[in-house]
C-alpha cells in the first residue's frame, strides 16, 4: 500500500473532524406556544429559538399562511438571545381556503439570516378572501440573507445533524469492504490460491468492525432522535441480520481445520453473504415504514438533510473512511500472509 | 478511596449519554445537553469510533504478540 494513500486518509478523516465540529449550526427555531390561533384575534407568541443573536440584531417576525402570504408581528419583544415574545394581529379574513391554516413560522435578522419553522401553528379561520391587505405576498418582503457557512437546523436532530460524517460514512467504507471481500472470494474460487483468500478474509473482519461501529453509533444517535436506542426499526433489524451472517462467515472458517476445504467454503459463503446484504440493507428496508432515513418514503441524501455545506465534509469524509479500512485490511492481510508463511516453515 | 474509577466513569458516562426519558418528553426539558443541542451525542459517537479503532489495535498486538513468541529469533 503507497504511503501517499495512508496520508490521504487520516487527513481526509481529520478535515471531517474538524469541519465536522467546527462549523456552527444554522438558525432554528425550537418551541413556540400557543399553537392554535384564531382569525380576528390578537396573539402574543412566545418563541424559543436556537444559535440565534437577537440581543445584537433585531428579529422581524413573520407567519406565512397559503399561496405564499406572510403576516408581519405587530411588535417583537426580545427577551434574550434565544427568546422572544411576537405579538400578531391576525384579521378577520384570511387569504386561502376557509378552516384550518397550517402556518410557518419565519424569523429573519440581519445576523442570522432566516430561521424557519413549518407546521408551527394552526389558525381557524371562516372568512376568506384573494387578497387581504394585512397578509403581504412573499414576492414584496425584502428578507435579509446570512452568508456564513452553517449546517442546516433540523428539528429532533439540532448539533446531532453531524453525526452523518461519522455514522454514515462507516457503512459506506462497509460496503466498499464487503464488496472487495466478495470480489477477492470470486478470485479465489476461479483462480486459487491462497492470497486471494487471505485478502478476501482481511476485507471481511475490517467490514465487520466498522459495521458494528455503524450499529452501536447509530444507537446512540436513535437514543435522542427515535426516543430508544433500540426501537426494532426495520433498517436496525436488517443491518444487525446482515452483520450476523458476516459473523457466521468466521464461525464457518473456524470451524473447518482442513485449510483448502476452508478457504473454499469460505468463498462460497462469502459470495452469498454479499448478496443476501444488498436485499438486507437497501431494498426490504425501502419496502416498509421506518424511521431511518433513506427508507420507507423517508429521503435520504437529498436536499432536506444534506445540503452544499455538508456535501463538503460528507464526501471527503466517506472517501477517508474508505481508505482507512483499506489501510487497516491491508495491515490484517499482511499478518495473516507472515503467520501463514511461518507456519509453512514451521511445519516442513 | 475510588477503588474502581474505570467502571464507575463508565457508569457514569453512560448514565450521562443513555438517560433520554427527560430529552424526550414533550416539553423540552431545560437541561444541559438540550441546551447546547444536544452536542454530546456527537462527541459520544466519536468516542465510540475511536473505542473501534483501539479494539482494532488491541486485537492486532494480541496476534503479533503470539506469532513473536513463536518465531525463535524474535524470542530472545
Amino acid at each position: 500500500m503507497k504511503t501517499w494513500v495512508k496520508i490521504l486518509a487520516v487527513s481526509l478523516i481529520v478535515y471531517s473532524f474538524i469541519a465536522g465540529l467546527l462549523v456552527p449550526l444554522g438558525p432554528g427555531i425550537k418551541k413556540v406556544s400557543p399553537i392554535k390561533v384564531v382569525a380576528g384575534n390578537q396573539q402574543i407568541l412566545d418563541i424559543w429559538t436556537y444559535n440565534t443573536h437577537y440581543s445584537s440584531s433585531k428579529p422581524t417576525v413573520f407567519l406565512k399562511g397559503e399561496h405564499d402570504h406572510l403576516l408581519k408581528a405587530t411588535s417583537v419583544e426580545v427577551v434574550g438571545d434565544q427568546k422572544i415574545k411576537a405579538l400578531f394581529n391576525f384579521p378577520k379574513i384570511t387569504p386561502g381556503t376557509p378552516g384550518i391554516q397550517d402556518l410557518t413560522l419565519v424569523i429573519n435578522n440581519q445576523k442570522d439570516g432566516n430561521s424557519i419553522l413549518p407546521g408551527a401553528l394552526f389558525l381557524s379561520t371562516d372568512e376568506v378572501s384573494a387578497s387581504v391587505p394585512q397578509w403581504i405576498p412573499l414576492d414584496q418582503i425584502k428578507l435579509e440573507k446570512a452568508t456564513f457557512f452553517k449546517f442546516p437546523y433540523r428539528k429532533i436532530l439540532e448539533e446531532t445533524i453531524r453525526n452523518i460524517y461519522f455514522h454514515v460514512s462507516l457503512w459506506f467504507a462497509m460496503i466498499l469492504l464487503f464488496l472487495l471481500s466478495m470480489i477477492r472470494s470470486i478470485q479465489h474460487l476461479r483462480v486459487g490460491g491462497i492470497r486471494f483468500d487471505q485478502q478476501a478474509r482481511s476485507y471481511a473482519e475490517v467490514g465487520i468492525l466498522f459495521g458494528m461501529m455503524g450499529l452501536v453509533t447509530g444507537m446512540l444517535w436513535a437514543t435522542y432522535t427515535w426516543g430508544a436506542p433500540w426501537s426494532f426499526d426495520i433498517k436496525q433489524n436488517m443491518s444487525a441480520v446482515a452483520l450476523l451472517i458476516y459473523l457466521a462467515y468466521f464461525v464457518l472458517r473456524s470451524s473447518i481445520d482442513d485449510n483448502d476445504k476452508k478457504s473454499r467454503i469460505a468463498a462460497a459463503y462469502n459470495i452469498f453473504a454479499f448478496v443476501a446484504l444488498i436485499p438486507l440493507l437497501f431494498v426490504i428496508p425501502r419496502l416498509v415504514d421506518s424511521l431511518h432515513p433513506g427508507n420507507g418514503g423517508n429521503p435520504a441524501l437529498g436536499s432536506d438533510d444534506l445540503d452544499n455545506t455538508m456535501r463538503m465534509v460528507f464526501y471527503p469524509a466517506v472517501v477517508g473512511w474508505m481508505l482507512m479500512g483499506l489501510w487497516m485490511a491491508n495491515l490484517l492481510y499482511r499478518y495473516h500472509r507472515v503467520n501463514e508463511l511461518f507456519l509453512e516453515k514451521a511445519n516442513t | 478511596m475510588n477503588k474502581r474509577p474505570f467502571l464507575n466513569s463508565f457508569f457514569l458516562i453512560s448514565f450521562i449519554l443513555f438517560d433520554s426519558e427527560s430529552i424526550w418528553s414533550q416539553e423540552i426539558a431545560n437541561d444541559f445537553n438540550n441546551n447546547i443541542g444536544k452536542m454530546y451525542v456527537v462527541v459520544g459517537v466519536i468516542v465510540l469510533i475511536f473505542l473501534g479503532l483501539v479494539y482494532f489495535l488491541v486485537r492486532m498486538d494480541r496476534r503479533l504478540k503470539k506469532l513473536e513468541k513463536d518465531i525463535p529469533i524474535i524470542k530472545q
